[in-house]
């Protein structure tokens, strides 16, 4: 297999990582505490709170321990004629997109990726997207139009 | 010279007949009331009358209010009964013509003109309904992109194509045959069939079911067999007739840049593929055309027909020998080379590690199963072989096998051995993925992504070498290392 690509994504991805687990992880906290009032108003059995709150405290842990690993695995080179990714966590995937095939280049933010000033790339061939998670705004900024101005070379049908 | 004009009158008659078939539940279920509740025939019988006199004259309008005029630039559309809409499609973007034709537009000497386009928008499409032949020859003639130089100017016609001696393959009535009895269809029949009979029951009246029902239960096992083996060969011959009808006359013809195919008996075809619509070559052989050493020929296409079925895969030959295949492709299609004795295996480490893990899962589960419920332990076998043999069979199937600008990929898809053929300014974007231990055991998984009709296709193998996929990648990589 080829080496990893260079370049890595902002370091500042995990914080917004661990912010979505949260919001993702209240509604968990919020079921088991529903549960928790049925089982002590209507005596539900206690299993039910039991599995839920370990269930809570897993997601709890993945929350926190996940982004990193993540953040680890994250790679990007840009080259003139393509495009080089590396994403996964126990699964590795490492991607080549030519220049020729991309159709267009997207930058997206959200309300969190906007406070932590950052921005994603999405890179749309014919068949595939590929998306390049936390980029500062200038670099993504940056990275859309020099991918536009390579990817505009002579395009072959389809 | 150019000027608009209405479709054939039957266009009206094929669109009321579409709508009358798709309101067919509708008229189902009226009479389903009309038996069941009393007082209400007459309304029933004039609720349909107006239904139908109103389709008429929708269908009527439309076709009146339907025009089309091929001009020198391409074609252009108007239609909309009260909300007027122009389409015009430039010659330029037109990539293929084709003809369809059902039973009454052969019987009239008409046919369906179907254009389509390069675009990824697909309303950009045009289908005119009914048209006489002449017609529709000589919209083809003047939308064609490329004026072949040709004496009689009649360069795109299909039978100057025979005329020609132009590489050309036919698909004989045996192998046609050999087709339908050894294509999956039979099962989705069977399983059509008996969703259908459960719908049905509920219209069936109730003596019928209970004299049918006590029927069989009187008859002896014997009886029981014989009928549904006779049930049984019902279905099959069906399943025969059914891609008979559908693939009967089958023709190839190569003509320059384009592969025109037709087909059909009751709905003739007849389809043109530029070159460069096509994304890739798929052989497939099925579990039952593994051992007949049979196979069927796709093509990957891109745009098309939005409505399109069959798995979104179009059929080059329903079904040639494997040994005819590399001369089929020579001649049909040079672009492409079919050599699967030359695809390199995948790791045995691989096969190893599948094998292990299956058998502990099996092992597992089976001691879980048999403790919890105290099943026999030799049931363990059931899962164990079908497992096996289904992890052997990839291992000997999958590999791939670079050459030139094309890559082969061959692996084991549903139930069936797949050998794609991809040209290398075809595959939008290639992937390697491995986990941790698979890269220990040095090997990974390799996805090829192309184009299919409007969406992405992905060919993947699983277990190929680390060497092997590196060399793939750089064969794909645009960027060359020094």
């Amino acid at each position: 297999m080829r080496e990893a690509p260079e370049k890595r994504i902002e370091q500042s991805a995990i914080k917004v990582w661990r912010l979505h687990g949260l919001i993702y992880l209240c509604f968990f906290i919020v079921v088991t505490g529903i549960i928790a009032y049925f089982t002590y108003a209507h005596n539900w059995s206690k299993w039910i709170l039991i599995s839920s709150s370990i269930v809570t405290i897993i997601i709890a842990i993945l929350a926190i321990a996940i982004p990193a690993f993540r953040w680890r695995r994250w790679r990007y080179q840009l080259f003139e004629q393509e495009i080089y990714i590396q994403h996964g966590m126990l699964i590795i995937e490492r991607t080549l997109v030519p220049m020729v095939r991309v159709q267009h280049v997207d930058t997206k933010q959200g309300p969190i990726l906007k406070k932590f000033r950052l921005a994603s790339l999405e890179i749309s061939t014919a068949a595939t997207t590929h998306q390049i998670p936390a980029l500062s705004e200038e670099e993504a900024e940056q990275l859309r139009d020099q991918i536009s101005i390579l990817a505009r070379v002579e395009q072959d049908d389809v | 010279m150019f000027e608009s004009k209405r479709l054939h009158i039957s266009a009206l008659f094929f669109r009321l007949f579409k709508i009358l078939k798709e309101s067919l539940w509708l008229f189902l279920s009226a009479f389903f009331v009309y038996f069941n509740i009393d007082g209400y025939e007459q309304y029933i019988f004039i609720a349909i009358g107006v239904f139908v006199i109103i389709s008429l004259l929708y269908s009527w309008l439309s076709w009146w209010r339907f025009t089309y005029m091929v001009n020198t630039d391409g074609l252009l559309i108007e239609k909309g009964i009260f909300i007027r809409q122009k389409r015009s499609i430039a010659k330029q973007r037109i990539q293929s013509i084709n003809f369809n034709q059902n039973i009454l537009h052969r019987l009239l000497g008409l046919t369906e003109l179907q254009i389509e386009t390069a675009g990824r928008d697909m309303k950009v499409d045009a289908k005119l309904t009914s048209l006489s032949m002449t017609d529709a020859q000589a919209i083809r003639k003047l939308l064609k992109q490329f004026q072949v130089n040709d004496e009689d100017g009649n360069s795109y016609d299909y039978d100057f194509a025979l005329e020609r001696k132009l590489p050309k393959y036919e698909a004989s009535y045996k192998h046609l045959f050999l087709f339908g009895s050894t294509s999956g269809g039979l099962g989705v029949l069977m399983s059509i069939l008996f969703i259908f009979g459960l719908g049905v029951e509920e219209f069936i009246p109730e003596q019928i079911i209970d004299f049918v029902s006590s029927w069989l239960t009187a008859q002896s096992i014997i009886t029981l067999i014989i009928l549904s083996t006779f049930v049984l060969l019902l279905f099959w011959l069906a399943g025969v007739i059914g891609s008979v009808i559908k693939y009967g006359d089958f023709t190839v013809v190569r003509y320059e840049d384009e592969i025109l195919i037709t087909r059909g008996l009751w709905e003739k075809k007849q389809l043109t593929f530029p070159l460069k619509r096509i994304q890739g070559v798929v052989v497939k052989q099925n579990l039952l055309r593994l051992p007949l050493r049979f196979a069927t020929i796709y093509l990957e296409i891109a745009g098309g027909e939005a409505d399109q079925k069959e798995s979104m895969r179009t059929i080059l030959f329903p079904l040639i020998k494997k040994k005819e295949i590399a001369i089929f492709l020579a001649e049909i299609l040079p672009e492409y080379t079919y050599m699967p004795e030359q695809v390199a295996r995948i790791s045995r480490r691989y096969l190893y590690l599948n094998i292990g893990l299956a058998s502990l899962l099996t092992l597992v589960v089976g001691l879980v199963v048999w403790y919890l419920l105290s099943l026999p332990y030799l049931l363990l076998l059931v899962f164990l072989i079908p497992s096996f043999l289904y992890i052997i069979l990839e291992y000997q199937v999958s590999g791939c096998y670079l050459n030139g600008q094309q890559l082969t990929l061959q692996s084991w898809g549903w139930l069936s051995k797949e050998t794609i053929l991809l040209k290398r300014p075809r595959i939008q974007a290639m992937s390697a993925y491995a986990g941790l231990i698979q890269r220990r055991l040095g090997y990974a998984n390799i996805k090829a992504s192309i184009l299919n009709n409007f969406l992405g296709r992905h060919y993947l193998v699983r277990g190929i070498k680390l060497p092997e996929i590196e060399r793939v990648q750089d064969w794909y990589s645009y960027a060359k290392k020094e």
